[in-house]
């Protein structure tokens, strides 16, 4: 594949005479200029990451073949919620919507709030540019725990007088991963949603990088 | 040579054993279970064994390959069979012959809760003889609802003999929705027959009485005593029968058998075969032949051809007479407008089956080893030439000689005629106890109006099922004897025998195969359809939460999560109550002696089969409430005491703890 790369770049036509001219033009670029759509670029993977699922987890059993399956969004919980709900009153778990009322609540609002902070972040003067897009870079750290907090709260505080509490112990189900409950298998995973978040974090982890960088060059 | 390939050929060169020839059925099913990779270790020496050690001729084996249906997979074809004086329908899979279920229609079931919720109550109430109310019926023949004369599996339709009823089941539930009383007549037969589309149900009177169930003496029975030809209209959005637009043709007091709707050319009219144009009516200690002499004494009976478009043109038009609340196209009037015309017949045959094509009638010959074949095209120029003669009730008699196409000797006892789409036509032959398989003919086809071979079955073959074997897309690869007797066919019962539903393979143009028998110990099937369950659709779950299966529709007053409890209004009490696994919501009902309990429960779930049931001890009360549903029961509290109610569907692990306390004070 390599040597094939090469030959193909050896014999391009026009290939020598482009690579200085390119380099040349790298050189004359202003990189600085990228701040700017970076950060639009940052505020649109996280507004985008409302519209999907952050969170999966599969429920598994035999009575079950087609699997119990739920996504957590931001602002909502969707699938088989009523069936999961039903099923957990026998071990006396929390309802699913009882979970998160306040982070679902203002979740939207709150993530609009932190992409316009970010995008605006360009136009504010040194110090607070850094300090407005650290909500962005923290918020996948945030959502995980306070997704860890809640299925450790669900899973601790299981109801004495429900119909099973006898024969099923506190536990804190899987966050990723492969956890049993009972004769259910679940399969745990962050989605699409809780990456573009990571995405949009990392995109102003990197222009703050940048910036932090070029300030100490100067 | 990749690895299944070498372990085909290996396989094919080892099959060489002492019972070589069932080796080799075997060694092509192992062959070919490897190339379509489904088995990782296909040991052709096991199977050679088990097939020897259980006595299994090779014929036996191919017939298991093709009947056997692995756990967890589906059957390609259900047949909806009437289960007999059971008043049920039988639901059941093809090429398994799997029981599936039974739909309650005429008769209580507790199961399915039909008959014990005011909804089904009122199903059966509503074809109440009179005032008399009817728990049993006998289901004669299942009718699927058609589109352009093909099966569209949205309804099914199905008669009840004994009391001329005629019931709707509905396809996407499963579920009886309507049973309509004739109120002209007293027994049917032909029945239940659908138009191309639908448009209306075939209900043709079997015994002559006079109409509206009214009184009138055996010496009277030419002049009082009548047959009908009933049209229930279907409104297919309503999911319902329309009495109001429904209405039935007069018809001599000869006996009409079965029926059939013409398609194609002959869409638009219909054909019912008649007996007993003698009038025989009995009369043994009289001095009189008993029915089955006195009623097959003429060499002819009668092929009633009627123009049902046309008749439900002159009923619109008010061309009736009321009787019993239905409009009754009198004889003369069918006559005189060009309605009802009859074609002589051998006598006292059973069966007419109109081809795919639309161009062809069989009539099969139950005393005559022929079955007859009109055309169609023949009786409308027989009707336009005109110059009939007449029977005694003025009724056009068409010349037989210019009506018939051809005539086809089978066999003793040809009873029905199914079809295929290789051209072939199958017809049951009673006194053969056999299948006989012949060629359709007609207009540039070569040999037709021949028979081709005969399979015997087991025995006293009735009605036979061809996958959409009587459309005009018939598709089937299997075909359903529904024998009558089983006699040494099955380990003894008692005295009482199941009936064989013997399954034969009709896909070779060269051979039919016989591949499995059925007992069937749960009413006596007569007719069967076969439709494959690609065009079935139903529902696993009621659409919503408060689904009232009595109108396909959420019910307003269907109790809802967190709405539950009950409600006292002098001596009328409503319980809303909530059905989840594993509970009652809600679980005490105090209730006073004398009060007029209006008890309804949703069952919330959601889940696939999560139904529950509800058993009320003392008040006759059995629920089925699946997923979604609501239902009401009512009663009085006629009783003090204490009643413990339950779920009886085992719904979960804590089903025994899934109870309540109905309590009612003195």
């Amino acid at each position: 594949m390599l040597a094939a790369q090469q030959e193909s770049a050896s014999i391009a036509p026009g290939g020598l005479v482009a690579g200085p001219a390119a380099a040349a033009t790298r050189a004359r670029f202003d990189v600085a200029l990228l701040r700017l759509p970076l950060l639009v670029l940052a505020g649109v993977l996280l507004l985008g990451s409302m519209l999907v699922p952050y969170w999966t987890i599969t429920l598994h059993a035999p009575q079950y073949p087609k699997g119990l399956h739920i996504q957590a969004h931001v602002s909502e919980m969707t699938g088989d919620v009523f069936e999961v709900d039903g099923l957990n009153h026998y071990i006396g778990m929390m309802k699913l919507e009882d979970a998160a009322v306040l982070e679902r609540a203002i979740s939207q609002p709150a993530i609009i709030i932190i992409a316009v902070l970010a995008v605006l972040s360009f136009w504010l003067p040194r110090p607070w540019r850094a300090v407005a897009r650290v909500p962005m870079i923290v918020y996948p750290v945030v959502f995980f725990l306070d997704l860890f907090a809640w299925l450790y709260y669900a899973g601790n505080s299981l109801d004495p007088h429900a119909p099973l509490s006898s024969s099923i112990k506190p536990f804190t189900p899987h966050i990723v991963g492969i956890g049993t409950i009972g004769q259910f298998s679940t399969e745990a995973a962050f989605t699409i949603g809780f990456y573009l978040s990571v995405a949009a974090a990392l995109v102003a982890l990197a222009v703050t990088v940048w910036d932090w960088r070029r300030s100490r060059a100067t | 040579m990749d690895e299944k390939a070498k372990v085909s050929s290996r396989f094919d060169r080892r099959t060489v054993f002492k019972s070589g020839a069932a080796a080799a059925v075997v060694g092509a099913a192992g062959a070919s279970l490897w190339r379509s990779g489904g088995v990782a270790r296909a040991d052709d020496d096991d199977i050679a064994k088990i097939a020897e050690a259980r006595g299994l001729t090779p014929e036996d084996v191919r017939a298991a390959l093709k009947t056997y249906v692995p756990s967890g997979t589906y059957d390609e074809t259900l047949i909806f069979a009437s289960g007999g004086h059971s008043g049920q329908v039988l639901v059941i899979g093809v090429p398994s012959m799997r029981l599936l279920k039974q739909i309650a229609v005429f008769t209580p079931e507790p199961w399915q809760g039909y008959g014990f919720s005011d909804e089904t109550r009122a199903v059966l109430e509503a074809s109440a003889f009179d005032d008399k109310p009817l728990t049993w019926g006998d289901t004669h023949h299942p009718a699927l609802s058609e589109t352009n004369g093909e099966y569209d599996g949205q309804f099914l339709f199905i008669n009840d003999k004994a009391h001329a009823r005629m019931a709707v089941i509905d396809l996407r539930d499963f579920e009886t929705k309507q049973i309509v009383k004739n109120p002209h007549i007293l027994s049917n037969h032909g029945g239940a027959f659908a138009t191309p589309n639908t448009d209306y149900i075939i209900d043709g009177s079997q015994y002559a009485t006079p109409f509206g169930w009214e009184y009138a003496p055996l010496s009277e029975y030419k002049e009082k005593y009548r047959g009908a030809m009933t049209l229930w209209k279907f409104d297919r959005e309503t999911g319902r029968i329309d009495p109001a637009l429904s209405f039935s043709i007069e018809l001599p007091p000869y006996w009409q058998d079965l029926a059939d709707a013409g398609k194609g050319p002959s869409d638009g009219w219909m054909f019912s075969n008649s007996f007993n144009t003698e009038m025989a009516t009995g009369g043994i200690l009289e001095g009189h032949p008993p029915v089955e002499a006195g009623a097959s004494m003429h060499d002819m009976d009668y092929l009633s051809v009627i123009n049902w478009r046309k008749a439900a043109e002159v009923a619109a038009a008010g061309k009736t007479e009321d009787i019993k609340g239905m409009p009754m196209i009198r004889m003369a009037t069918a006559v005189e407008e060009g309605i009802l015309f009859q074609v002589p017949e051998p006598k006292s045959p059973h069966g007419v089956d109109v081809t795919p094509t639309g161009e062809y009638i069989v009539v099969a010959g139950k005393l005559d080893p022929h079955v007859t074949v009109y055309s169609f095209q023949k009786i409308q120029d027989a009707i336009a030439a005109g110059n009939f003669e007449q029977d005694e009730f003025g009724v056009p008699i068409l010349p037989f000689d210019a009506c018939v196409e051809t005539q086809v000797e089978l066999g003793l006892g040809p009873l029905h005629t199914q079809f295929d789409d290789q051209g072939f036509a199958y017809t049951s032959l009673f006194l053969d106890s056999a299948i006989a398989r012949w060629k359709v003919g007609g207009e540039g086809i070569d040999g037709g109006w021949e028979m081709v071979e005969k399979l015997p079955v087991h025995y006293n073959v009735g009605h036979l099922c061809v996958v959409g074997g009587d459309t005009m897309a018939p598709q089937g690869k299997h075909l359903i004897a529904l024998n009558k007797w089983s006699i040494d066919r099955f380990t003894p019962v008692g005295p009482l025998f199941p009936q064989n539903l013997q399954l034969i393979d009709i896909s070779s143009p060269d051979t039919l195969q016989l591949l499995f028998d059925m007992p069937l110990g749960v009413g006596e099937p007569h007719y069967a359809q076969a439709i494959p369950t690609s065009k079935l659709a139903p529902w696993t779950v009621y659409p919503e939460v408060g689904w009232d299966p009595a109108t396909q529709a959420l019910s307003p007053d269907a109790p809802q999560p967190g709405k539950e409890g009950v409600v006292r209004d002098g001596n009328k009490v409503a319980v809303n109550m909530t059905s989840i696994r594993s509970h009652f919501t809600p679980d005490w009902v105090n209730l006073q002696l004398g009060d007029e309990v209006t008890w309804r429960i949703t069952n919330i779930e959601r889940a696939d089969d999560a139904t529950h049931a509800f058993a009320l001890p003392g008040q006759n009360v059995n629920l089925s409430i699946e997923p979604g549903e609501t239902i009401t029961v009512s009663f009085t509290a006629d009783r003090p005491g204490v009643y413990p109610f339950y779920c009886t569907e085992f719904c979960s692990a804590l089903h025994l703890e899934m109870m309540g306390y109905m309590l009612v004070s003195p």
